[in-house]
């Protein structure tokens, strides 16, 4: 039988939400259901779960397993917490919340892995079920997800709430369990989480005619992009996964204020080269690879990228890309790894600009 | 009652085996279908596998090209493997190509057609391209122009169908041939067949059915490539899995 509330909630009051995609940028949007009025947008790209995996397991040889975790844990914290300001600074009213978390989950939890399975408000103790859920899989910790429902939930429940995972044993089921009593683990300054003013001028532009461009509808068309009965995205196979170019800058960031700026040059280059194996290997020609490159980066939403190569140096563009406060280390140090395999060379950036009022980035790279 | 209103529908092949695969075995006969995509796709070369088949059956079939001079459509068949029986088939006069430019096609089509009733070996037809014709017109966006085209474009069609043609329409798909010159063309036609590229390095070429009157078509798009045989459609279920 149709719960009454539920559905007066999802289908007459809660706001619309939808997917929009052009070439070189997804986004989602939330409106007014009964109005045009837009009340919040949301800049989102695509990455490789193994890159993501991988950095995880890299940085654990580099800073040991418990700093690791406790690194992801405070990203994923941050990022989940900085995703749910971007719809706006108010708490929702309590009566709303578990809805929200019902839509949330429903939302999110077919392609990570993960289902709602009790929630308490009173005790302010959520616990979600997973299986096989995205990254920490191979990872074996779950750290980032923990901590990014972590910030979301203290968000959401107007307090601090900490997270922790209840695995079972041999298997990939497991339980996220999260409660105000269990001891704080990392409380944020949401303060230094809010959305840039002009997050929404800067990450939407209105982009210029793109008619050769592809986007993510054109590689579903295509199916170079699968997506599961579930919701999990696919690309020539190799399972992706939703995030922002926020969190992997945020984590280049980490690297560099423990002068370790080298060391993640080198993961992300080792594991760039991985994925250039899967996914450019049936390429013949160099510039085949670079319009592979291109063309999957503008699906993935990372903006518009165009490279050129002149000699031994690479000029890189990327128009429309994601702006936010860190530089662009992650994006430069990706197309750096792709362009090594593509010439079987070592380049190196040694010039990032951000140009934030002509809305590019523009990198180059010489050997 | 209802054996007299029954009557069986039948089919024309495509002339190439796995798009009447995907539509049942054929365009359903005496329909009007739109094959669209972007310039350099393909459509005219699909164009031609659709006559070659109509006339290897008997058919007398009807190419009338409204873009292109004659001496580029010999140039265009000469590239594949068909073209002596192509040519073969024309002498034979069960293939017949006509070439005309926009002002001359608005003052025969009416004609034109007319011909093509009083033939009645005449099975197949085929204009290349259909849409971009009304935006050569004057001022295609005045009222009067806009009421003329559609009135013309309802009249072809409703002559294609009770001359009992199978028309295949050739629609550009670009820039330049923006909606408002569309004319609801996809909404009248009985069917749509789509040719789209995709540039991954390599280019990669898929053929879609999203509407074919009376038929339970594929619903999955299928890759093909363009060789010295013309179209080749892959068989069988070859998109990147998971």
């Amino acid at each position: 039988m149709v719960n009454i509330k539920s559905y007066l909630l999802d289908k007459i009051i809660f706001p619309k939400r939808l997917i929009i995609d052009k070439p070189g940028i997804i986004y989602s949007e939330t409106f007014k259901r009964y109005s045009n009025k837009i009340s919040s947008k949301r800049r989102l790209c695509l990455d490789f779960e193994d890159m993501v995996a991988n950095l995880q397991l890299e940085t654990e040889k580099i800073f040991g397993k418990e700093e690791t975790s406790e690194i992801f844990y405070r990203l994923g914290k941050d990022e989940g917490a900085s995703n749910i300001l971007i719809a706006g600074n108010k708490k929702p009213p309590l009566f709303l919340i578990e809805f929200i978390l019902h839509i949330l989950f429903k939302d999110m939890g077919g392609w990570l892995g993960l289902s709602l399975k009790e929630i308490d408000l009173n005790k302010k103790r959520i616990i979600l079920e997973y299986n096989n859920i995205l990254v920490s899989r191979k990872v074996r910790d779950h750290s980032l997800l923990i901590g990014c429902f972590s910030g979301i939930l203290s968000f959401l429940l107007g307090e601090n709430i900490e997270g922790i995972a209840k695995p079972k044993e041999y298997s990939k089921k497991g339980f996220y369990i999260f409660d105000k009593k269990l001891e704080n683990r990392y409380i944020q300054d949401i303060n230094l989480l809010k959305p840039a003013r002009d997050y929404e001028k800067l990450n939407f532009p209105k982009t210029e005619e793109t008619k050769n461009k592809p986007c993510f509808k054109d590689f579903v068309k295509f199916q170079k992009l699968n997506i599961s009965p579930k919701g999990r995205i696919y690309f020539l196979g190799n399972p992706l996964f939703w995030s922002t170019s926020k969190f992997f800058n945020n984590l280049a960031n980490y690297f560099e204020k423990r002068n370790k700026k080298e060391i993640f040059r080198k993961i992300v280059l080792k594991n760039t080269t991985k994925i250039s194996e899967k996914i450019l290997g049936n390429q013949e020609m160099e510039k085949d690879k670079i319009k592979l490159i291109e063309n999957m980066l503008c699906v993935f939403g990372w903006g518009i990228p165009e490279i050129k190569k002149m000699k031994n140096e690479i000029f890189v563009t990327i128009n429309y890309p994601q702006i936010n406060r860190y530089k662009p280390i992650y994006e430069a140090l990706v197309i750096n790894g792709y362009l090594n395999y593509v010439y079987k060379k070592d380049f190196r950036a040694y010039q990032i600009e951000k140009k934030i009022e002509r809305q590019k980035i523009i990198i180059k790279y010489k050997i | 009652m209802e054996k007299k209103f029954e009557k069986k529908l039948t089919r024309e092949s495509s002339g190439i085996k796995e798009i009447d695969s995907m539509i049942q075995g054929g365009l359903p006969s005496g329909s009007v279908t739109g094959l669209s995509g972007p310039p350099g796709v393909g459509k005219s070369i699909f164009s031609l596998h659709f006559l070659l088949e109509g006339a290897r059956k008997g058919q007398t079939c009807v190419y009338i090209n409204l873009e292109e001079p004659r001496g580029n459509i010999d140039n265009m068949i000469k590239e594949f493997d068909f073209a002596k029986e192509f040519f073969e088939l024309e002498k034979k006069e069960l293939i017949i190509i006509k070439c005309f430019d926009y002002p001359e096609y608005e003052k025969v089509y009416t004609e034109l057609l007319q011909r093509i009733k009083d033939d009645p070996k005449i099975k197949r037809l085929v204009i290349d391209s259909f849409n971009c014709f009304f935006s050569s017109l004057d001022n295609p966006h005045a009222l009067a122009t806009a009421i003329n085209v559609r009135k013309m474009i309802t009249d072809s069609f409703y002559r294609m169908r009770r001359y009992g043609l199978t028309t295949l329409l050739i629609l550009e798909k670009g820039e330049e041939y923006r909606s408002d010159f569309n004319y609801n063309i996809p909404y009248l036609v009985d069917g749509i067949i789509k040719l789209d590229f995709l540039d991954l390095g390599t280019i990669e070429r898929r053929v879609f059915i999203p509407k074919m009157r009376w038929t339970n078509q594929y619903k999955e798009s299928k890759s093909y490539e363009i060789n010295e045989k013309g179209i080749v459609v892959a068989s069988g279920d070859d998109g990147d899995g998971y």
